[in-house]
């Protein structure tokens, strides 16, 4: 049926579908920097007892210059933060009459999700179709809420040890002992899982090499790899007759160049600190 | 003719030698009994006589204790090259005053040559503690004498008496015991005072504890620094550590001991909070980490310190659910978490990872298969 349907559209010859505007992207790349150097400055320290840190903490000037840094950095983080939620909540309120919470353009994790996620293992182990996605996977849905974890958890336990006078005069001494544990380990989930995880769900996995997919920099895809990733999406972009409004030309070669270079840039950080982290990890529990 | 020119080089380096001496004395008349006439310690009161006597009192030799010495077998002219009478007040020869060094490279270097390194292990020792010492502070001139170093060698070792007890003998016991007394009896005389009244100090002195610290252990010996060098703050955690290993690791596990590691001397090191030769048991009421004293050693760094950082712990462990039950739960919890979401998520990858990559190999051979929305056919 689905197929009908697009192989009697006029094709779109050098369209792409847009799937992140401009502001998004850019808070992205924000985001994925200062996380980074988040990640950077704070297993250096969490793993000081490795040969790599001091090199690091060097190459900063000393750990009150990488302190700044990491700071700075998480102020740059939170920012984003913020503004993303006020920009989500103003983008609500203007739909309000016609968003749904639950539907296939929110975020919110419905019960299609569990569905799909329970069917993806069966296809996993071959019992089954691929399940059809529409805008967002139940993983998508997961790294985005895993943000806000991650915030909570990693940004409140950083206030609480960057502003200690004030920690202190509230609560009792021991939330700093509990506070630099959950920082620590909440730091080390959010880099793994991001450096091994979402790589692989985003760049890594068969129908994605060779890596980097640039869509959160050029802000769209493909008009194939749209409909072979989110069918669902498009059989009702279609149907709706909604599909026109999505549509771009295909990014200038430049664009789509400079993306795959600061895409594998990236990747390359974060590879080269989950080794870091894996070293630490290693030489921590020998 | 060979012979002649022999004998003629031997008359010239005689001569040379005759030359160099200011009263030539027979060397054959300075052994250690003469010595021993006027510098004997077991005679009393020692004076020095001879016709320009002044009441300066002489240096006096216990002999028993010289015998038993590593040195025991020497002469004393072999160190003292510079003594060439016998009577007071000896006229000094151009030969070098008693010191260690130069001898004790030249015995290294011998046996060196003669393949005698591992029998003569201990001298190699001696050497690498010469190179040690010299890049120590002991070894700078000294501010109000610049003629003479912070302490020579047998400022700490009695060269006389020297002999280090093997390890593991009550002898050793006991020469540990003395350290305190080598560096404070002399030179460091408010900084032994302030150790006698520490923990350490009683464990020392009045216990006879050798397992409580002395100034070595945390000092260090010929490489002793000075104090307000970085590399000193941070080397002395790992000093401290050498007996307090759980409290090491423990420490090593907040910003304080992981700043520290890191190379860098600025935040807290062990005697930061716990005080360094005036040391308290922390439940000794006049211990700066007592929880009545805490708070104003702490504001000593972090100055608008507030109530909290009284109970925080610079020594918590995961592991002891009685002392620290919060930072127990909390880990355990940060473990399960960690645990849960890599286990579902790389097992969710791992499996993802063989079906796309079957997938992608069916679909190479069937090319009609190339969307997979698109039903499958049966196998």
């Amino acid at each position: 049926m689905t197929h009908r349907i697009v192989d009697e559209l006029p094709q779109q010859h050098g369209k792409q579908v847009r799937r992140f505007g401009l502001i998004w992207r850019i808070a992205h790349l924000c985001f994925a920097l200062s996380v980074m150097l988040l990640i950077l400055t704070g297993m250096a320290v969490f793993y000081a007892d490795t040969t790599w840190a001091p090199v690091i903490m060097q190459a900063f000037g000393g750990p009150r210059v990488a302190g700044i840094v990491h700071r700075t950095s998480a102020a740059i983080m939170l920012s984003i933060f913020f503004l993303h939620l006020v920009g989500v909540s103003i983008n609500i309120a203007r739909n309000w009459k016609t968003f749904k919470i639950f539907g296939p353009d929110s975020l919110v994790p419905n019960w299609k999700d569990f569905k799909d996620i329970v069917g993806m293992f069966k296809w996993f182990v071959g019992r089954g179709k691929r399940p059809i996605f529409d805008r967002w996977t139940y993983w998508e849905k997961f790294d985005y809420w895993a943000v806000f974890w991650g915030m909570a958890i990693i940004g409140s336990t950083g206030m609480m040890l960057a502003f200690p006078n004030v920690t202190a005069s509230i609560l009792p001494g021991w939330v700093f002992n509990v506070a630099t544990i959950i920082h620590g380990e909440e730091a080390f989930l959010a880099a793994v899982f991001l450096f091994t995880v979402h790589f692989f769900n985003n760049h890594f996995r068969p129908d994605k090499l060779p890596p980097p997919d640039v869509v959160m920099f050029t802000g769209s895809v493909p008009m194939e790899e749209f409909k072979r990733e989110h069918p669902a999406q498009y059989a009702r972009m279609v149907e709706t007759g909604q599909l026109e409004k999505y549509l771009v030309d295909t990014p200038p070669h430049a664009l789509t160049l400079g993306s795959k270079i600061l895409g594998l840039t990236l990747i390359a950080i974060g590879l080269t600190l989950l080794v870091l982290v894996i070293v630490g990890f290693v030489s921590a529990s020998t | 003719m060979v012979g002649a020119i022999s004998c003629a080089g031997l008359l010239t380096v005689l001569q040379t030698e005759a030359a160099a001496k200011e009263i030539p004395v027979p060397l054959t008349k300075l052994d250690n009994a003469t010595c021993l006439t006027c510098h004997d310690a077991d005679k009393g009161d020692l004076k020095a006589t001879g016709a320009k006597a002044t009441s300066k009192p002489l240096h006096g030799i216990n002999n028993d204790k010289f015998g038993k010495s590593v040195h025991g077998e020497m002469q004393c002219v072999a160190c003292h090259k510079d003594i060439r009478d016998a009577v007071a007040p000896h006229k000094k020869g151009t030969g070098q005053k008693a010191e260690c060094v130069s001898c004790h490279l030249a015995l290294w270097e011998t046996a060196k040559k003669e393949n005698l390194t591992r029998e003569k292990a201990r001298l190699g020792v001696v050497v690498k503690n010469i190179e040690t010492y010299k890049s120590s502070y002991h070894a700078r001139p000294n501010k109000e004498d610049p003629s003479r170093v912070n302490a020579a060698c047998d400022d700490c070792h009695n060269s006389h008496t020297f002999n280090v007890p093997p390890q593991g003998t009550s002898r050793r016991t006991d020469w540990h015991l003395t350290i305190p007394d080598v560096c404070g009896a002399q030179c460091h005389t408010d900084e032994l005072d302030e150790y006698k009244t520490s923990v350490h100090g009683k464990k020392v002195l009045e216990e006879h504890n050798q397992k409580a610290a002395v100034c070595i252990d945390c000092h260090t010996t010929h490489g002793i620094a000075n104090t307000s060098k970085d590399t000193f703050k941070i080397s002395i955690t790992e000093n401290c550590g050498s007996c307090h290993t759980e409290n090491l690791k423990s420490y090593r596990s907040t910003y304080h001991g992981q700043i520290n590691k890191l190379g860098y001397g600025y935040t807290a090191k062990c005697y930061d909070c716990h005080g360094s030769h005036g040391i308290l048991s922390p439940k000794d009421p006049e211990s700066k980490v007592h929880p009545n004293n805490r708070l104003k050693t702490c504001q000593k760094c972090h100055t608008q310190a507030t109530q909290g950082f009284v109970t925080f712990s610079p020594h918590a462990n995961t592991h002891d659910f009685e002392r620290y039950p919060q930072v127990w739960i909390v880990s355990r919890f940060m473990w399960a978490l960690l645990a849960g979401v890599f286990a579902f998520f790389w097992l969710h990858t791992g499996l993802w990872w063989y079906r796309e990559a079957q997938d992608r190999k069916a679909r190479r051979n069937h090319p009609d298969r190339r969307h997979p929305d698109k039903p499958r056919s049966a196998k």
